[in-house]
C-alpha cells in the first residue's frame, strides 16, 4: 500500500531516506517546473529544489496538518525559496509571458493529480486575463516583487496595490470556475 | 498603526518579511478580521496558481546530485546506514568531499556496509582517532577479489573497489579473525610494487568477523595488492605483523 505524503514527511522526520526519496520522486516533477516557472533558469530551479528538500530533511517539525495539505504547504515552501533566490541573483527587468513549449513534457505530470486536471485550465483561464492582470499577477506570485516594489514598476500608489492583485486573482478565480463548470 | 500593518499583508505573503517583522504581523492578524479574511482569500485564490506551470524535463542527474547533497547533511536522528572511515592521512580533504547512499544500492555491498555498521555499532569509539561517520553511494564495482590467507591462518576474506568517476572506495570484509587483545587492531593494506600504504583500520566482532571501508579519493592509482595484517596499535605506518590475507588486485 502506497503511504501518503504525511505519513511520509513524518518517517522523513525520523530520518528515513527512502521516505525522502518517496516524496521527491513523487513532487520533484511539478517543484523543479513550478521552480522553472518561477525563476526560469534551470540552475536555479535546480537550487531550488534542492533546497526545498533539504529544508525537509534538516529542519524539524516545518510541517503539520494544522498548515493545510502537504503538496499545498510544500508548494509554498518552493514559492518562498524561489522569491528568495530571485531576490539574491540580479533581478530580471519586468518579466514578459514566456513559453516553453519545447520543454514541455506531460508524461509525469499524470503522478499529480491536480497538476494534471487542473494545469490546462489554469493556464487558459490565466491567458484570457487583460494582459495588466496577467503582469500582475506575475509580479506579485511569480516573481515576488513587494507591495513598494509594484507601486513603483506599475505606477500606481501604494495603497492600491493590494486592491490590484486582489482583482487580478478574483478575475482568474471567476474564469477558472467558468472553465470548470463548461468542462 | 494599524494601516501599517495591514499594508503588510501581500509582503507577509510572499514571506517577504523579516522574521520579527513576521511576529508582528501575525499578532496584528490575531487582531485584525479584515486583514484575516483577506489574507485567507488570497491564499485561497493562489493555491492553484503551481499547478498552472507547464511540465519541464529536469536536467539530467539532477536527482543525485540533489539527493547527494541532502543526505550529506547531518539528519538529528539519522538512522541511515553509516559507515567509518579510520583517521589517516588527509583529514581536510576528506571532509570536503560528501557520498551518499541511494535506496537502492546493490545488494553486495549492502552486506557489507551492514557488517561495518554492526561492528562499529559494538564498538564504541576508544581508540584515540574519531572516525567520521558518513554515508555513501555505490554505483560501480571496479574490482571484486577474494583474500586469500596465508599459511598458518585460517581467515576468509573479500575485498571490493567501488565508486564513481574520480572517486573510489575500498572495502574488505573479512571473517574467521583471531580476538584481539591490548590495542592490537586489524589494518587493511594497499600496495605497489612493494610500497604498503594505510587503506583502513578495523576490529572484529566477538565472532571473528569485520569489514572497513576506506576512501580512495586522492589515491586512486594502480595497486598491485591488498592485504590485511594484524598490528600491535591501530596507528601503525608500515605493516608490523604478518600478512593474514591477501590478494592480487592486477
Amino acid at each position: 500500500m502506497s503511504r501518503n505524503d504525511v505519513e511520509l514527511y513524518t518517517m522523513t522526520q525520523q530520518g528515513d531516506k527512502q521516505a525522502l526519496e518517496t516524496l521527491y520522486d513523487k513532487y520533484e516533477k511539478l517543484i523543479y517546473s513550478f521552480s522553472f516557472r518561477m525563476t526560469q533558469q534551470q540552475e536555479i530551479a535546480e537550487e531550488a529544489v534542492q533546497e526545498v528538500f533539504l529544508k525537509l530533511w534538516t529542519k524539524r517539525d516545518i510541517y503539520s496538518e494544522q498548515k493545510g495539505k502537504f503538496s499545498s504547504w510544500l508548494l509554498t515552501v518552493t514559492r518562498h525559496t524561489c522569491i528568495d533566490l530571485i531576490r539574491k541573483k540580479q533581478r530580471a527587468p519586468a518579466p514578459v509571458e514566456e513559453k516553453n513549449d519545447d520543454k514541455a513534457d506531460q508524461d509525469a505530470v499524470e503522478d499529480i493529480v491536480e497538476w494534471k486536471e487542473k494545469g490546462e485550465i489554469l493556464r487558459k483561464a490565466m491567458g484570457d486575463l487583460s494582459k495588466e492582470q496577467q503582469q500582475i499577477i506575475e509580479m506579485l506570485y511569480y516573481k515576488g516583487y513587494s507591495q513598494a516594489e509594484l507601486s513603483r514598476q506599475l505606477d500606481i500608489p501604494l495603497g492600491t496595490v493590494k486592491g490590484r492583485v486582489r482583482l487580478a486573482l478574483k478575475h482568474m478565480k471567476s474564469k477558472l470556475v467558468k472553465e470548470k463548470g463548461g468542462v | 498603526m494599524q494601516e501599517n500593518n495591514c499594508e503588510r499583508l501581500l509582503d507577509y505573503l510572499n514571506g517577504q518579511l523579516t522574521n520579527e517583522e513576521s511576529a508582528e504581523f501575525e499578532k496584528h492578524l490575531a487582531t485584525c478580521p479584515s486583514c484575516r479574511e483577506e489574507l485567507e482569500e488570497l491564499q485561497q485564490m493562489m493555491e492553484d496558481l503551481p499547478y498552472a506551470s507547464e511540465a519541464v524535463t529536469p536536467p539530467a542527474g539532477m536527482k543525485n546530485r540533489v539527493l547527494d547533497h541532502i543526505f550529506s547533511e547531518e539528519h538529528g536522528e539519522s538512522n541511515s546506514v553509516k559507515t567509518v572511515i579510520p583517521q589517516s592521512t588527509d583529514t581536510s580533504k576528506r571532509q570536503k568531499r560528501r557520498i551518499v547512499m541511494p535506496v537502492l544500492a546493490a545488494a553486495l555491498a549492502a552486506s557489507l556496509l551492514g557488517n561495518v555498521y554492526l561492528v562499529m555499532n559494538e564498538r564504541e569509539n576508544t581508540e584515540d582517532d574519531i572516525p567520521e561517520e558518513r554515508t555513501i553511494d555505490l554505483d560501480e564495482t571496479r574490482k571484486a577479489v577474494d583474500l586469500a590467507a596465508s599459511e598458518g591462518y585460517e581467515a576468509q576474506g573479500s575485498a571490493a573497489i567501488v565508486g564513481q568517476g574520480e572517486r573510489g572506495e575500498l572495502i574488505v570484509q573479512a571473517a574467521n579473525l583471531e580476538a584481539l587483545e591490548g590495542e592490537e587492531a586489524y589494518q587493511v593494506w594497499l600496495l605497489k610494487d612493494g610500497v604498503p600504504s594505510r587503506a583502513g583500520t578495523f576490529l572484529p566482532d566477538t565472532e571473528g568477523k569485520g569489514a572497513v571501508s576506506f576512501s580512495l579519493d586522492e589515491e586512486l592509482q594502480d595497486w598491485d595488492t591488498v592485504a590485511i595484517t594484524k598490528e600491535p596499535t591501530p596507528e601503525s605506518e608500515t605493516p608490523q605483523g604478518d600478512i593474514l590475507l591477501s590478494a592480487p588486485l592486477t
